[in-house]
This record gives structure tokens, sequence and C-alpha cells, in this order.
């Protein structure tokens, strides 16, 4: 009882209702905090978004040292524009009506159990609940202060309210994202056109996610997308398989209608009932779809519809100046050694054009080496749909067609694109969809239960496919709350949806809950921006790339100008760098020895020098020479500023790139590739068991630095310090023999017993199967 | 009677009368069958038990290396210099390989489609062009695949060297194929080493702490799941304590052979010599790579500067490995996705050129000391013996003793083979 007296005065209750400050006269706010700067701290005030500061000396001396403790460890920051509330997730509806939808889910589900004269399980108790609610909703473990706070409260409601809190937070953002990140195969590397794009296209869904766009508008959206990425997002879709047309076709269908067809494109379907034809009777939908603007032949092919189509949107007024320049370019040619220099300022300011989506009305061919009799090799295909009803557009112009494709898709009587995306959204909700796999469907009849997927399915139409709200009644189903069962992969139709099933934490989770781990208030913390770069060009999702936005603001000579002097300076720069690589590359210690230090100096000097030509305006921040030196850098440091630099990079999954690779955790733990839709694994491996026994942030880190271990440091007493621990990597209280193995050697030797058991917590399967 | 088997190629036919054979006798052909239906004695297949497979990213110019043009205009300065193999000159740049030609089968007439360097590695690396959405295994993960179990705690299928994003990892097969990426040779397995702070006891007590707390947790879940992590965990404590993680440690190798690799002068000969280790522990498939052979400039004295960083390595390798009769059952690969342009250009770069190029196998069984296949006078096209990427995959897998002709299925249930539609080239092996 104790203890509990104790955890009540905890000042801080959780994140996500914003922080609880204390002042000195014992009056509590709600607010986020923003800022610490000159003893001033900057917050906002969760009721209504006001902004404002207050000396921090006016606080409770509790709120004083952790707040200073907070930010002197680099948290929170709220650097991205959410925190002057440009970027606020948007509330899901709260009404009680809706909950009756999570009655009638029970309802079928418990007629399901009499078919079968079986049972469910029983519900499970708040400390579980509070943990898959957490995972479940938002990806990742609860914090101890957040676990304190759900723990103790009374209120019989308090459940379904945690849900409407965790889904109008950051967090649901970022775990939605690595669902569809995981959907849509988004990645940021990987082929030029794809990174490039992407830069654009990652937050745009992000802020998707966060303003809830009914799915069906976002795939339409998707499918419709035209334009350079830094104009429209949109067309990261399409950009993501440049240059893979009929790939991307097929990929489509499957994430959207859970259909393969891809089989069909070099033959007919060995098991269903697809066509080649049919596969390029659909591909002639989207076929004028491009993902390269081609200047070269911008005026007899491709871009001839564009042109034609008389819109006045930014990429036709683009294209039009991009071939008058392209003339211009094409005369240069004086000496060899101008031309090689301007050619590589040329690609520089050029290429960032290369990548963007258009539309034309080239015409699907059948391939060269068709081999039924319904089609002969290179005979042109006119579109037609695989079933349903024929569209009214006008299908003899690329607009009509990808107007009609993306209709058909999304259609109020197309079954199968509501059944997919309910399927899925239970399985991410419960660890198994309703039918199995969910990938592919032929047979929705063949569901463990027809009726509740079904049900699922006129659900989200009749919400009009608002996702979160169809989440929040999932949530709220007596089924979310049931003991979790085994799913044996072995055994066929054993699983009777008793409960959701046990599951190993996706790469993510277990990504994101050492983040929540190491780092204070870890979901507002995201980059302000996206960045990437291509050679020196720049890019950035907070606007276009400089080459663009040089180009828009001057006329084609003027820009030629402008490439011209630039491709002067490309000589002096160019020996330095081939020097600089030379002897990197003969010189395994070339980061540390004193004798190359003028080098390096030099080459940073070009490399600035180069970089502001391409950028002008743009911050210059020199290229991390590989993780290998960044982490020996990191060795060196002192153990405080080591913490500091660790905690200062920590991100959430969601906000690194996609996918991570060189080892990074996530992909130890089995991130997808994103290559394939769905291509997370969630096996184990030696590198995962490796990295928990030895790894230092498994070690000592966790045992001197992380934030359990921080909050338990104001803790009273002793049984307090080593509930808020176990709450804190657990989310549950020890049990009686654990606090009696662990209590004595917590007093005598805390330093030492904190390190076994926190190591030891690390290294269970509790911390890594969600109940 | 049957005109369409005169035009299947051997190994269909053997299959075809194979498959004839068990449809109409109901049993597998037996070796005295295959005397009486007079069937052609099957090829050598190699001795090879690992492979050590050199990749030289970017695209080597065989006209600079392997595959001089003396007489062509834009051969460029470098010349022709005798090997150990009479009639056969390597390029003045690679002096110490030219004493191991006897140990190498120089392949002239490589052929890719791929142009590219994204689409070109992944052929390279899978046999097949690159996709949008099943991921082609590459043959390291092939081989640990199809050939079982080894002694060895070690990981079978290991990268080292800078680039990561390479293809060819596990592809569709279990990502317990995967290759584990070293970024460079000297760090070994990530965390394989119990905690600087911690004391073995210490360790054995962590651990049945953690079984403590999870008593009633793993009681409730009982699981395979559960299961197969106490298996990761048992084969990760026996790594930690393995004798094998000393495979890593370069300086167990006397100063005098790191010298003779050129340790102290590259990262690259490093891994040459941790490759061979690596092997010798029973990993299967190692792979390196040799970095900056995209000579779009200067192409002239890059490809003598990287020359000159793989010479010395890759010869005292060969040397290394045959002193040790490690050459038998050891392939040695050196691999490129395609190669440099005839032409010089106005760079002095060679631009790329996958129509003809150059590649080439040692040890495991291949015959050493050959030259295969011919390009034209320029070096531009294949006049003799036409290899491709796959046929090329298919002759390692078939050192290797795998199955080129069998087909695998994907989880979507798509069809794939080891090297794609490669044929192995018998004639390599002795």
């Amino acid at each position: 009882m104790k203890v509990y007296r104790v955890l009540l005065s905890l000042f801080i209750c959780s994140e996500l209702l914003g922080f609880v400050i204390t002042d000195k006269a014992g009056r509590t706010l709600r607010c986020d905090v923003i800022r610490l700067e000159d003893a001033t701290v900057t917050l906002r005030r969760l009721s209504d978004g006001y902004v404002f500061q207050y000396p921090l000396a006016e606080l409770s001396l509790k709120d004083q040292r952790y707040l200073s403790d907070l930010f002197a460890s680099g948290g929170p920051l709220m650097t991205r524009p959410e925190a002057s509330g440009k970027f606020l997730v948007r509330p899901v509806i709260k009404t009680k009506k809706h909950l009756n939808a999570s009655h009638r889910i029970d309802a079928i589900i418990g007629r399901h159990w009499d078919k079968h004269a079986i049972t469910g399980t029983s519900l499970i108790d708040d400390e579980v609940y509070l943990r898959r609610a957490y995972l479940r909703i938002i990806g990742r473990i609860p914090t101890s202060a957040e676990a304190v706070d759900f723990l103790r409260k009374k209120s019989p409601h308090k459940r379904a309210n945690l849900v409407d809190i965790l889904l109008d937070s950051t967090g649901y953002v970022s775990h939605q994202f690595n669902f569809w990140a995981d959907l849509l195969r988004v990645r940021t590397i990987g082929l030029d056109g794809t990174q490039r794009a992407g830069v654009y296209y990652a937050p745009w869904i992000k802020q998707q996610i966060a303003k809830n766009v009914a799915y069906d508008d976002f795939v339409r959206t998707l499918l419709t997308a035209e334009g350079y990425a830094w104009d429209n997002p949109a067309v990261g879709y399409y950009m993501r398989d440049e240059g893979m047309p009929l790939d991307n076709m097929a990929l489509g269908l499957q994430a959207f209608l859970g259909i393969q067809l891809q089989c069909a494109q070099c033959h007919d379907h060995p098991f269903a009932q697809w066509k080649q034809k049919d596969f390029y009777q659909l591909a002639a939908f989207t076929h004028g779809i491009q993902t390269e603007v081609d200047l070269r032949v911008a005026k007899t092919g491709k871009l001839k519809t564009l042109l034609d189509s008389g819109k006045k949107t930014h990429l036709q007024s683009d294209i039009k100046r991009l071939i008058a320049l392209h003339e211009k370019v094409a005369d240069q040619s004086d000496s060899l050694q101008d031309l090689v220099n301007f050619d590589s300022a040329k690609v520089m300011f050029m290429r960032p054009f290369r990548w963007g989506v258009t539309h034309n009305e080239a015409s699907l061919k059948l391939p060269d080496d068709y081999a039924y009799a319904d089609g002969s090799p290179g005979e042109v295909v006119k579109p037609k749909l695989l079933f349903g009803d024929e569209v009214a557009s006008d299908l003899r112009h690329v607009e009509g067609r990808i107007q009609a494709y993306a209709e058909w898709m999304t259609a109020k009587d197309q079954d199968r694109f509501a059944l997919m995306i309910a399927n899925r959204l239970w399985r991410f909700a419960m660890g198994r969809g309703v039918i199995e796999p969910v990938g592919v469907v032929d047979d929705f009849s063949q569901a463990e239960s027809p009726e509740l997927l079904q049900f699922l399915g006129s659900l989200l139409r009749y919400l009009d496919y608002d996702l979160k709200q169809f989440l929040r009644i999932i949530y709220n189903t007596q089924f979310f709350q049931r003991i979790a069962v085994i799913d044996h992969p072995d055994i066929e139709d054993d699983y009777r949806l008793q409960g959701p099933v046990l599951q190993r934490m996706t790469s993510e989770q277990v990504w994101d809950s050492f983040a929540t781990l190491m780092r204070p208030a870890i979901d507002p913390v995201m980059p302000s921006e996206y960045t990437g770069q291509w050679v020196e060009t720049r890019y950035s999702s907070l606007g276009p790339p400089p080459a663009v936005e040089l180009f828009r603001e001057k006329n084609a000579g003027r820009y030629l100008e402008h490439i011209q002097g630039v491709a002067e300076f490309y000589k002096p720069y160019y020996s330095v760098l081939s020097k600089y690589r030379i002897t990197k590359r003969q010189n395994p210690k070339f980061y540390v020895e004193p004798r190359f230090e003028a080098l390096r100096e030099r080459f940073t000097q070009a490399q600035e020098r180069w970089f502001l030509l391409h950028n002008p305006g743009r911050e210059f921040v020199q290229a991390v020479p590989g993780a290998k030196h960044q982490s020996s850098k990191r060795d060196g440091l002192d153990p405080e500023a080591r913490r500091q630099e660790i905690m200062r990079t920590m991100v959430r999954a969601s906000e690194l790139a996609s996918p991570m690779l060189d080892g990074h955790l996530l992909q130890v733990f089995g991130q997808s590739d994103r290559h394939k839709i769905d291509n997370r694994t969630l096996k184990g491996n030696l590198l995962q068991a490796l990295f928990l026994m030895n790894a230092s942030e498994a070690n000592e880190y966790m045992a001197n630095y992380s934030m359990p271990v921080l909050e338990a440091g104001y803790a009273e007493s002793v049984e307090e310090q080593l509930e808020l621990i176990f709450l804190g990597f657990l989310s549950r209280k020890p049990t009686a023999s654990e606090f009696d193995l662990l209590i004595d050697d917590l007093r005598l030797d805390p330093e030492g017993a904190k390190s076994h058991f926190i190591w030891a917590m690390l290294n269970t399967k509790q911390f890594l199967f969600i109940q | 009677m049957y005109p369409e088997l005169n035009q299947l190629d051997e190994l269909s036919r053997r299959k075809f009368i194979q498959y004839t054979a068990k449809a109409f006798l109901g049993l597998g052909m037996s070796s005295g069958m295959n005397a009486l239906i007079g069937a052609e004695k099957s090829p050598p297949i190699g001795s090879a038990k690992s492979v050590i497979y050199i990749y030289l990213d970017g695209g080597m110019s065989h006209i600079d290396t392997f595959d001089l043009k003396p007489d062509w205009k834009h051969q460029g300065p470098v010349d022709g210099i005798a090997t150990n193999v009479t009639g056969l000159k390597f390029s003045a740049y690679l002096p110490l390989l030219a004493r191991q030609a006897d140990k190498l089968a120089i392949i002239r007439s490589m052929h890719s489609n791929q142009g590219a360097h994204e689409q070109g590695e992944y052929f390279l690396h899978t046999s097949y062009e690159p996709r949008g959405g099943d991921q082609h295994p590459g043959l390291g993960a092939w081989l640990n695949k199809l050939s079982g179990d080894t002694q060895s705690t070690l990981p079978g299928n290991i990268r080292i060297g800078d680039r990561n994003n390479l293809p060819g990892g596990c592809g569709f097969l279990d990502i317990k194929y995967d290759p584990l990426h070293l970024g460079n040779p000297f760090t070994g397995i990530p965390h394989a080493r119990l905690h600087s702070e911690l004391s073995a006891e210490d360790f054995k007590r962590r651990i049945e702490l953690a079984k403590l707390m999870d008593l009633s947790f793993e009681r409730q879940y009982a699981s395979k799941a559960l299961e197969a992590y106490t298996d990761v965990y048992k084969d990760a404590i026996k790594l930690m304590g393995s004798h094998d993680l000393q495979a890593f440690d370069l300086n167990q190798e006397p100063a005098k052979l790191q010298a003779a690799y050129g340790v102290e002068q590259s990262q690259f000969a490093a891994s040459c010599l941790l490759a061979r280790r690596l092997v010798e522990a029973g990993v299967k498939f190692v792979q390196l790579s040799s970095g900056g052979w995209d000579t779009h400039s200067n192409n002239h004295s890059i490809v003598e500067s990287r020359c000159h960083q793989i010479d010395r390595p890759i010869a005292t390798l060969l040397d290394d490995l045959d002193s040790r009769g490690l050459l038998d059952e050891t392939l040695v690969v050196i691999g490129t996705e395609f190669g440099r342009a005839p032409v010089i250009d106005q760079n002095l770069g060679r631009n790329h050129h996958p129509q003809a190029f150059t590649c080439i196998l040692a040890g495991g069984g291949i015959q050493g000391g050959q030259v295969y296949g011919a390009t034209d006078e320029r070096g531009h096209s294949v006049v003799d013996n036409l290899v491709t990427i796959p046929d090329f995959n298919a002759t390692i897998a078939h050192a290797l003793g795998l199955p080129v002709d069998q087909v695998f299925y994907s989880a979507g249930g798509r069809p794939f083979q080891v090297a794609g539609k490669g044929r192995p080239i018998t004639a390599l092996f002795g």
C-alpha cells in the first residue's frame, strides 16, 4: 500500500496526456513541454493549444529537476511543425453509438463459438491489457509513468478512454505508418527515382494518417497521381516502382484487392482463373503512366499528351520550359574539357526533373513471346476490367482510363476493396486475420467466420472508410481484451477465434520500445524535414530541390548561365575529390591519422563550396563517412556524452530510412525489406540474441540511463524503485516471488542488482512477445 | 520418332528419359538402366564445398586486364606480360596474378543483357532480372539451403565489405540464409563476445534470472514460437563460447603471411585473408568486394590502381589455399556485373559494356590455366562460346553439386531455379 501511495504522487502522468506540470503552489496543468531555454520553459496547454512561457524557478522542485535532466539528455525538443500546432492528429469521433458495433462483433464471435461448441478465453487483467493496448495501438510499450497512470485509475471506462487517447496520439501515426509502409512497399532508399520521391512520399503518408483521410479517397489519390513528388507527393506510389509499370499494377492489385495477377504477366495463371490476356487488358488502363520525364524525346513521343492537354499546372509549364532549355543545352560543346565540366554540372541541375510521373497516350501491346490463341504478339490491347460493370469514363484517352481504373478499384460495390483492408486491420489489431493468409484471397467465404468478415466489410463502408473509427470499434470489443491464444502454424483449423493471437513484436515495435526506454517522450520526436541527397542535390520534404526552385525563378537563359558558372568550379573540386577518395581507399585509418588532416580539411571546404553552388541558401551538412566511423566516435565519448549522443539520435522507426539496412536493429529483428507486400518476419535469429545479451545498449546503458531507471531515481523507497523499473520494462509489477528474490540484492548492491535484473528482463520472452 | 528430343540439350534430354522411364516402368532409373538405354555419362561435378566470391564492383574493364587487345587503337598504355601458362598474357597491372594463372579459368566470353549497375549487379548475384515482387536468392543462400547443416557455429553465408545493399541475399528463402554483413574485416560478428563488464558467472546468473521471470509465461504460452527463441539463445550462447570465433582474429596468422596478403595496406587484403580463415572454419559462402571499377573517367590510371589493390591479395589467397590443400574444395570466383566499352570517351573513361566481358573461376574442380571463349579484335562482342550470367552461376552451382535443374517454389507459388535458366559449362572442369 505504501508503494501505491508514493506512486500516486508521481507528477508525470503521460506524455500522451501531456506532462502534468506542478508549480510551487501545487497547482497542476496538463501541457506539452516544447523548450527549455534560459531557465524559461515553453509549454503548450493541452486543452486549447495555447503556447506560453513560464519561469522554471516557479515550478515544484521535483519538476525543475526532472525537466532539467530531460533537456540535458536531449528531449523532448518538439522541433517539427506539430509543436506549433500545424501537424495535429485529427481526433477520432468519440460517440457511444459507434461502440454498439463493438457489441455486435462480440455477439457474432459468440455465435461462432456456439457453433463450434467452444468458449473464448477469459478477459485479461489491466497489466496485460495495458501493454497490449500500447503495442497494438501505438506500437510501443508504455513508459512506467504511463503504466502507473493507467493502473491506478478506478474508472470502469478506463480501457475505452485509453483507446481514445492512444488513437489521438502521434504514436498512432507512427505505428500506422509502418503498416502502410509494409503494404505499399514504401522505400526511401533504392532506385534513384524511388529515393527522391520517397523523401516527399513517406511524410505525406504520415500526414494522410494524421488527417485520417478516408481509405478510398487515399487510394484514388495514389492511383491518379501525376507530377513531381515535391508538388504532389502521392506520385511516390508510382515512382516506387520506377521503370516497372507492370509490376506496379500487379502489386497494387494485390495490395488493394488481394488478387495475385503477377504470374499472368508472363503466362496464364497456373492455379487461378486469370489469363495472360486478362493481365494485359487490365494493365492497358494504367499503361499511360510514365515514371520518367525523358526530355530527349519530349516533342515526338511520350510527353506530347501532356503538352497537348492544355492544362496549366506546374508540371505543364515546367516541362515546356525544360524542353526549350534542353535544346539550348544540347548546343553547348565548345571544348572537350569544358564539356566534361559542363556535363557534370548539368546533371545536377537537369536530373531532378527526370523523376516525375506523367500520363501519355502510348498504347499497350502484347509481348513478343505471347503464345496464346486469343491474341498475337505486338497486338494493341484494349482496356478491359477483370470483373464488374464497365465504367462510364471515356476510355479513348489516358485520363479517362486511369480514372476508370481508380473508380473500379474503389467503387462502393467493390466487395474485395472493403474486405481486404478490414481483414488486414483486424490482423493488425488481433495478430491474425479473420481469413488467412491476408495477402491473396481467392474466396472470402473460406474465412474462419464469414459472417464476421462480412460484417467488418460493411461496417467499414458504413463508416465511409474512416479507418480510425473502425479501429476504435474493434479495439473496444471484448475480443480485444481476451487472453491471447497460440496459433499453431502446423495444425490447421485449431484457431476458432477464441481470442487474439500471441505474437512476437514486429521489428518496429521492438525498436520503438527500446526508443521508449532510452528517450523521454519519444512519440513527438520527429525530424522537422525528410532529406535525401542525390550526388550534390539536396532534397527536403519541405520544398522542391534547390535546382527546381532556381529553375522556376529564372528564365531558361539565366538558368543556363547559372549552370555554366557552376561548371567553372568543377575541375578544382574534382581534383581534390579524387585525391581524397584515393587516399581514403588506400589508408584504412584515414579518418583518424593526423597526417591526413590537411587533406580532410581541404576536402570539406571544397565540398562545402560545391554543395552551396548547387544548393544556394541551404545548410551544408558534411556527409557522415559511414556508420562504422560514427560508432567508433561514440565509443570514445565519456558515458554521459555517449548517453546524450544516443538519446539525441533516437527516433521512432517511422522516422528512419525505409527500410533500414547495415545490420541495424530493425533489420536484425526482421523489418520488411519493402520489396514484397508484408515482407516482415517475426522469426528469431542469432544476431537478435547476441544483441540483447551483449550489446552495450542492453547492458550498462539500460542499467544506468534508461527512462525507468531515471524515474526510479526519484523514488522514495527501494520497493518503489523495483516496482517502477518492472513497470517500465515489463509493464507489470514484480510478482511476490520476484520481489522476494530481488529486493535484498537491490538494497545491498543497488547498481549490481539493477544491471542484473534489467538485463534479465530484456532477455525474457515476455518482453518480446505480445500477450 | 521424337524429333523434339534431338533438339533438347543434353541435361533436359536426360531428364526427359528419366521421366519416361519412371512413367513407364514405375521406378527410378538405376545405374543399370543407365547403361541399358545408353544415356551419356554424367558430366563431372566439381569438388567444391565452399566459395570465396570476389566481386569487382562497378564493372571491370576486361580490355585492360584479362582480355588485352594490343592491336586495338583504344587499348591504352598497358602492356601484356607473360604468365606461368604458355601463350597466355595478362595485363602488366597484374604481375602477381600472372604467376598464378595456372590455377585460373579465364572466361572471356561473358555476356549480360543488363547495362545499368543496379540491374546488372542484381542479375549477376541472382541470375534473374529484378522484379517488383519476389526477391531472388543469391548463390550463398542457395548453397546453405541445399547443402545441409555444418558442424560450425558460424553463420554459413558471410559478406565482408563496404556495401551492404548488394542484391542476392536470402530472397524468398528463409531469412536464416541471408548473408551476415560485416562492414569491415576487423570487427567480427557484432556482440559475439560477452560484454566487457560482465563475468561468465554473472552471465549465467542473469540467464537463470531471465528463465525464472519467464516461468509462468512459458507455461501459459508454450509454443513453437517460444521454443524457437530458446533455440536461438542456445545457438548464440554456443557461438559466444565457440572456438570458431577465433576465425575472425587475423592476428593469429604469421606476420609473414599477413604481409604477403598486404593486410596492412588495404581492407581488401585483410578481407581475403579473413575469407580463407572463415572457409577453414566451415563457412560455406564468403563474398568480398573491391570497389571503384566504374571507370567513367581516367580509365587507365584508375584500372591500374584497382589492379594494384587486388593483385597481391588474390594471388596470395590462391597460393595460400593451394599450399594448404584447400583449393580443390574451395571455389574462388572473380565476378563483375559487366565489362567496359572498347572505346575511350571524352572523359578518358570507358562506358558500361555488358555485351562482352571477363569473369574468372579457380579451384573447386575447375581446370586451371585455361581460357574459355573469346571476343573480337576490339573486345566488343563475343565470337566464341558465349557464356551468359545464368550460365556462369550455373557453373558455380555445378561445381558445388547443386541441382541446377530442380525447380523450387516461392511462398507465392512461383517457380525458380538456382541459376535461373543457366546451363553449367562442364568443359571448364578438369
